[in-house]
């Protein structure tokens, strides 16, 4: 790093700000595998863990991979929708957009309904119909013949949502009230109370491989960020870096998403945080975005396990400290946009 | 002439098929080094010109040369190298820090999963000085003022360390101070060996800083040659439809309309 780079006090100020998230995270890491409810409402001790079995399988067979996906869950989606507040422009933009989100709830609701309720189908049906909200949206765009990328983009994944969207209704219709159609809303709800090892394996990797895709091409995505023409005349590839970048950031919001559900607001705020701690320039941003994210989520399903005897499932509780965070960002003026 | 860096040769552009055309039968040809001025009225194709000479558009007809070679023969990233763009105006999202900004102008020098070096950061810092923004580099580029923000534009694609830079209508957004600075910095870089082309419908502006002027109406090339020769109040006249007196004030060419 150059020394004009190193001696910047912003690059500084980041750095300071990687570590101290870096060991924040790992913290709470460790304390999620700890607390719970087991033998008595807590945290346990290594030395229970050493001598209990059942301790020793509830940290390794059930908290552990649950902690992981928490990380995979808040690092892809606050990953994504850095990326895609960047290339739309538009920083009130997040994951589930251009039918991604709908996608995936039309597909776990098919699956719930239609389809057979095993988790394998549900998860298969709630990312094969997230992939396929994207591909749709991006042909429509491709047909649209007025506005800029960005803009016909917008359109495009309004009206694929709003299609899934009413498909899902068709469905929540026809579900049998008594069992099919609550499964349906806890898993709209979003939570990670099923996750296993198995979930672990498949999503965990293909969310690594975006993942570093994306903290690869990171600096690139200030230039994306600009105006069509702007980022042409910066000898970008306008079209074909975004569908590359675009497809990554659906690629880990579709896997996380067919696991854990639909989990709001992190893709939208910790875009918004990430901008204010570390600035706009994404190669702070974006690393910084998925810490929070992972950060944010642990704590999240934390607090939607530990305090209460049931699960509160995960959405709710990311939803309403979202919406609580959202609003006093906002109000503190320091949400960095102007239009 | 000098040997030319940028030939547009019987052009014809539509922005869709079937659609009035924007430009028709314009050919031009700019020499390497000084400031050519594409002069005309609002909505006249200039910043259409502009664009096909980036390639961001592409002609219906006719060819675009670059330094004597097709447009289309150069990669993106080349082209990024040789040419580069001063908008108008550019809308900000995101608040990047000045010399983050500039920084984005080392793009066609680095690879898509590369990071600007030590070399890049002097070249977008030695860019923010040019302009006169040095010391306000670590300042967020949504809290300067509009003619700073001109500035900084100019910043980034001086750090692409482009031969031949295209500026749309530099002047329109600044006041007097800043009019004048723009042009002191853009006589600089001339005198570094710069080709600059600017479009403006300001022939006072035109006049004061252009070698030569392309007048541009109705998507066609009206009249092209030195400014002495070409801004003439009957040709200007022609141009605007109003009649405009070429005059000359403590030995500057002024312009007089109705």
């Amino acid at each position: 790093m150059s020394t004009a780079q190193a001696d910047s006090g912003p690059v500084r100020r980041a750095r300071m700000l990687f570590v101290g998230l870096g060991a924040l995270l790992v913290v709470i890491f460790v304390l999620s595998l700890l607390a719970g409810r087991y033998p008595s409402p807590g945290l346990l001790s290594i030395e229970q863990i050493q001598t209990d079995q059942m301790a020793y399988n509830i940290v390794f067979r059930m908290r552990l991979p649950r902690a992981l996906l928490a990380v995979a869950v808040g690092m892809s989606l606050a990953a994504a929708g850095t990326v895609m507040q960047m290339i739309f422009g538009n920083p009130l933009v997040d994951p589930g957009f251009l039918g991604v989100s709908q996608g995936a709830a039309f597909g776990a609701g098919l699956s719930i309904v239609f389809l057979g309720n095993s988790p394998w189908l549900i998860q298969g049906s709630a990312a094969f119909f997230a992939c396929l909200g994207l591909i749709v949206s991006y042909l429509v765009a491709w047909k649209i013949r007025y506005g800029s990328w960005v803009l016909r983009l917008i359109l495009a994944g309004i009206c694929v949502s709003a299609i899934f969207t009413s498909l899902l209704g068709v469905i929540k219709y026809a579900a049998d009230p008594t069992s099919q159609l609550a499964e349906l809303t806890f898993w709209l709800l979003g939570g990670l109370s099923a996750i296993t090892w198995q979930e672990v394996s498949i999503v965990v990797p293909l969310v690594a491989f975006c993942l570093t895709g994306l903290l690869l091409f990171r600096w690139r995505l200030n230039i994306l960020a600009l105006k069509d023409s702007t980022a042409f005349a910066l000898g970008a590839s306008t079209s074909l870096e975004r569908l590359f970048i675009l497809a990554l950031a659906v690629i880990a919001t579709a896997a996380v998403t067919a696991v854990s559900g639909l989990v709001a607001w992190v893709g939208l705020i910790m875009p918004h945080l990430a901008r204010r701690l570390f600035g706009a320039d994404a190669r702070f941003a974006l690393p910084g975005s998925m810490l929070l994210g992972a950060v944010t989520v642990l704590v999240c399903d934390s607090l939607s396990r530990v305090p209460f005897a049931a699960e509160i499932p995960l959405g709710i509780v990311t939803s309403l400290f979202g919406a609580l965070f959202f609003m006093a960002l906002m109000t503190s003026g320091s949400v960095g946009v102007k239009k | 002439m000098n040997e030319a860096i940028l030939e547009f040769n019987s052009l014809r552009f539509a922005y869709q098929q079937g659609s009035a055309l924007v430009l028709e039968d314009f050919s031009m040809q700019i020499g390497r080094g000084g400031v050519v001025a594409v002069l005309g009225p609002n909505g006249t194709g200039k910043t259409t010109m502009l664009m096909l000479a980036l390639g961001w558009l592409t002609p219906a007809a006719g060819t675009i040369k670059l330094l004597g070679q097709p447009l289309a023969q150069y990669a993106r990233r080349e082209l990024g190298q040789k040419i580069s763009l001063v908008p108008q105006f550019e809308p900000t999202f995101f608040d990047f820090s000045l010399i983050d900004f500039a920084l984005l102008g080392r793009a066609p020098y680095l690879g898509s999963f590369s990071m600007p070096g030590p070399q890049d950061y002097e070249i977008a810092r030695q860019a923010l000085a040019k302009v006169g923004m040095a010391e306000k580099a670590e300042r967020s580029v949504m809290n300067i003022s509009g003619g700073e923000h001109q500035l900084v534009l100019l910043a980034r694609s001086l750090a692409q360390q482009t031969e031949l830079m295209l500026l749309d209508e530099p002047t329109s957004h600044l006041d007097i101070k800043n009019k004048s600075r723009l042009l002191a910095i853009l006589r600089e870089l001339v005198a570094e060996g710069k080709t600059i082309v600017f479009t403006t419908h300001e022939p006072d502006v035109a006049a004061m800083i252009a070698d030569s002027v392309i007048m541009v109406k109705g998507g066609r090339v009206m009249h092209a040659g030195r400014v002495a020769d070409v801004m003439t109040g009957k040709n200007l006249s022609e141009i605007y439809d109003t009649r405009i007196e070429a005059g000359e004030y403590a030995a500057r060419r002024v312009f007089l309309w109705d």
